[in-house]
């Protein structure tokens, strides 16, 4: 397991702009377990996301045991959802660390596009859809 | 239904009987709260095993009571021995101050018995009881009584302490006391609620957030925030006595959130003391003229919420704005989705629209430039995720079954939208005023691309996009035999033909033709619509209209506000004064605080307004009503760098003077009179 939470953390410098440019802080991942704290340092500025595995102070503590980060970063659970119930805490003097923190997180496996549910629940809609194209091209073919 | 009374700061708040008492209940939400927990459902006070009754009451602010109580059932004079005052705040933790008053001329000997308890029940399973699945712990400690819940690492505590010597017991606490004549005996009562998190400190603290604010400092900022509202002077006292009280209201609902050290503010007591995307958008487009500091303190934490990844359970999409924020142990264990939830179709467009509004009176195009990313995802998802069908109209459809909301609008009640006959139109779903904001939101996010993003072709492209859109709205929409717009589009492309207030909202985004204005305003005030007090969610002669139907016919402040602000911008003028006036005339029954909603009874049936029977107050949308109202009154209308004043004011309400409003001007004035004075 703590394979794919390294190979994670160490994708998420390599993402790009996954969070706002205007958005930046220091953030400690602590992952307690009865003996042994592992530490990450992930520092957000300009839209990046840099990882490394000091162990420095930071603007924001993020403490939670290795199982649950696992469960983070396979999308099981949502961070927010996860401090509320006390699994994992915050410590820090910007909380909106906290919102910028689980954008980095996937979506549960088996999300699908909710445009293809919601074509699938309108069997209908395509012929309509065809309609109102025809039509509005004909309108706007008249006003040209 | 019993009088509660209510005190409360920011999303702490305590609702208690008219004597001061917390009777258990599962499913009233009585007691009290912070951050969606109920931290005391029980506390009762008797005097020799006797309820007290209240002789009077005294909201003193909206953090502080003082109840005057004597024992015993009301008889037609009272002529108590004892009587008992009980002054109560609310400023971060809950304080009682207990004074038992000895009125006779020897000593009296009693037995003063505070019953005390909690729940520990979510405001979730308020709604809905379910027994709990751990049980409470009462802890009985040295001169105070200690409550816990705790569930896994979900831990809560209530911890309750005198100043006097009592017997504490795990029901409360038992004060033998002796009271010599003339005298008086009293203890403090203090509660103090904790939400334990890192290191068993509770969060507050760990996050640095400010805790608690006395009720000095309570009392100041009060006065501060009064101050830096601008003044009214009028002639017609109901308006007068709904502004004052809007502002305090305004002022209670203020709350810091756990994501954001700064003040939002909650959408309404009991059920709504939280972050409401659509809500706290809306009272701020209303209290914009008088309180715009509210805007970029909700606009900042909705953006930092902006869905950004496709989450069925939480109906979440890249870009969607959120709807509500949850603290409570429902979001934390994921039996409720609001950690946050985002199954709302209108917040992501009402984002740009407020952003845009902000922008035109206090010309701070800093904010707008540091919010081009989330505005700009925000218009894409208008056009991506929101236009579930690809047919050019936002749809909603939640993705989450069980929990999650199936009207995904300001009438997010399940039966809301329907046909002219009644059936229930299948889902996805296309509202008209959906469409409406969309094609605000466009023409908004031209404005800021081509002021503030130095993005021209990008203006150019959402405006070709919201003619089209027009065009094809005024298309689909119109009911032809019934010459109004549809209250939705079913997934078919069919017209859901109810006629209801949502077609007020289509005036005020301006999507409506000019040669249908009319035809809409004619509508709104007719009296299938207008009651006398307001517009009707939903006209009579549909269905399932319902006088006292939550969307389905009760009149709702906050809808005529919008709808009033709709009538103004197409030049509707009398039509507005009448519903300012209907909606003032309204609120003179309720103090000049707006409910959440009344009846929709005719005004000559009932010559009061009925309130709907669990309607929110305050409620900050209400509460931002007679705001909004007094805007379309006075005409107020940023231009450039000034304010266009162009009053119209209901006949018979004479002068109206509104002073300092602040703005990109600085500080103006405004005057209007009614043209018959």
């Amino acid at each position: 397991m703590g394979g794919e939470r390294e190979a994670f953390l160490l994708s998420l410098g390599t993402r790009g702009s996954i969070v706002p440019p205007h958005l930046r802080g220091t953030l400690r991942i602590d992952l307690v377990t009865a003996d042994h704290v592992e530490q990450w340092f992930v520092e957000i500025a300009a839209g990046n996301v840099t990882v490394n595995r000091e162990s420095r102070p930071a603007d924001g503590v993020f403490t939670t045991t290795p199982e649950l980060f696992d469960r983070l970063v396979r999308g099981e659970t949502p961070a927010t959802a996860a401090l509320l119930r006390n699994e994992a805490t915050f410590a820090g003097t910007d909380p909106r660390l906290i919102l910028a923190f689980q954008r980095l997180f996937p979506a549960p496996a088996g999300a699908e596009d909710p445009r293809s549910v919601a074509r699938r629940h309108a069997p209908h809609g395509a012929a309509w859809r065809e309609r109102l194209r025809a039509t509005l091209d004909r309108k706007s073919a008249g006003s040209s | 239904m019993k009088e509660t009374v209510s005190i409360l700061d920011g999303n702490t708040f305590l609702v208690s009987d008219g004597r001061g008492d917390v009777d258990p209940s599962p499913s009233v939400p009585t007691g009290l709260f912070s951050y969606d927990t109920r931290f005391l459902s029980t506390w009762q006070l008797t005097l020799d095993g006797e309820r007290l009754h209240a002789l009077s009451v005294d909201d003193i602010q909206y953090f502080e009571t003082r109840f005057f109580l004597v024992p015993g059932e009301p008889t037609h004079y009272v002529d108590a021995k004892v009587s008992v005052i009980r002054h109560r705040t609310i400023g971060g933790s809950f304080v009682e101050d207990l004074a038992v008053l000895n009125h006779a001329g020897e000593e009296v000997e009693l037995t003063v018995r505070v019953a005390m308890g909690s729940d520990f029940a979510d405001l979730f399973e308020i709604k809905n009881p379910q027994a709990k699945r751990v049980p409470v712990a009462v802890i009985v400690e040295e001169g105070q009584l200690r409550l816990r819940y705790q569930r896994d690492n979900f831990h809560r505590e209530t911890v309750i302490s005198t100043t006097a010597p009592a017997r504490i017991d795990p029901g409360g606490m038992t004060f033998q006391i002796r009271i010599p004549a003339e005298g008086e005996w009293r203890t403090k009562l203090h509660v103090r609620t904790f939400v334990l998190g890192a290191e068993g400190r509770d969060f507050r603290d760990t996050l640095k957030l400010r805790h608690a604010r006395s009720p000095d400092e309570l009392r100041h900022e009060l006065r501060c925030w009064a101050a830096a509202a601008p003044t009214l002077n009028c002639e017609y006292p109901p308006l007068a006595t709904a502004y004052r009280r809007s502002l305090t209201d305004l002022a209670a609902l203020r709350y810091t959130s756990i994501t954001e050290a700064m003040e939002l503010v909650a959408a309404g007591l009991p059920w709504f003391m939280t972050l409401f995307g659509r809500d706290s958008m809306f009272t701020c487009l209303q209290a914009m003229p008088f309180t715009p500091q509210l805007a970029p303190n909700t606009l900042g934490p909705l953006a930092y919420g902006q869905g950004n990844r496709c989450h069925d359970f939480r109906d979440e999409e890249p870009g969607k704005i959120l709807h509500e924020l949850r603290y409570g142990e429902s979001a934390g264990f994921e039996e409720q989705p609001h950690s946050p939830y985002y199954g709302a179709a209108d917040t992501t467009p009402l984002f740009v629209i407020l952003l845009d509004e902000y922008e035109r009176w206090t010309g701070d195009t800093t904010l707008v430039r540091a919010l081009e990313l989330e505005a700009r995802a925000a218009l894409e998802w208008i056009d991506s995720y929101g236009d579930l069908l690809d047919t050019g109209y936002i749809w909603y459809q939640t993705r989450n079954p069980v929990s999650g909301l199936v009207n995904q609008c300001w009438k997010d009640s399940p039966e809301s939208v329907s046909y002219r006959d009644g059936r229930l139109p299948p889902f996805p779903r296309a509202t008209c005023e959906l469409q409406g904001y969309a094609y605000d939101a466009k023409i908004r996010g031209a404005r800021l691309a081509r002021l503030c993003w130095g993005d021209p072709a990008y203006a150019d492209r959402l405006e070709r996009e919201a003619a089209e859109l027009k065009v094809r709205f005024n298309q689909d929409f119109w009911v032809a035999d019934g010459e109004y717009y549809a209250l939705a589009l079913d997934a078919d492309g069919g017209q859901v033909d109810a006629l209801s207030s949502n077609i007020g909202h289509l005036l005020w985004s301006g999507i409506v033709d000019e040669s249908r204005a009319a035809k809409v305003a004619e509508h709104l005030l007719s009296r299938r619509l207008f009651s006398g007090w307001g517009v009707r969610t939903l006209a009579t002669g549909c269905a399932r209209y319902n006088p006292l139907g939550y969307h389905v016919g009760t009149v709702w402040p906050f809808d005529n506000s919008i709808i009033a602000w709709g009538l103004w911008r197409y030049g509707f003028r009398r039509e507005a004064a009448t519903i300012c006036q209907g909606m003032l005339d309204a609120a003179n029954y309720f103090n000049g605080r707006l409910p959440e909603a009344f009846a929709g009874y005719d005004r000559s049936r009932t010559l009061y307004p009925v309130e709907y029977p669990t309607a929110c107050s305050p409620q900050a949308w209400s509460a931002g009503t007679p705001l909004l109202l007094l805007r379309v009154m006075l005409g107020l209308q940023p231009e450039g760098e000034h304010l266009i004043i162009d009053p119209a004011v209901p006949d018979g309400m004479g002068r109206i003077e509104l002073l300092d409003i602040p703005g990109r001007w600085g500080r103006t004035d405004a005057l209007g009179r009614s043209r018959s004075d």
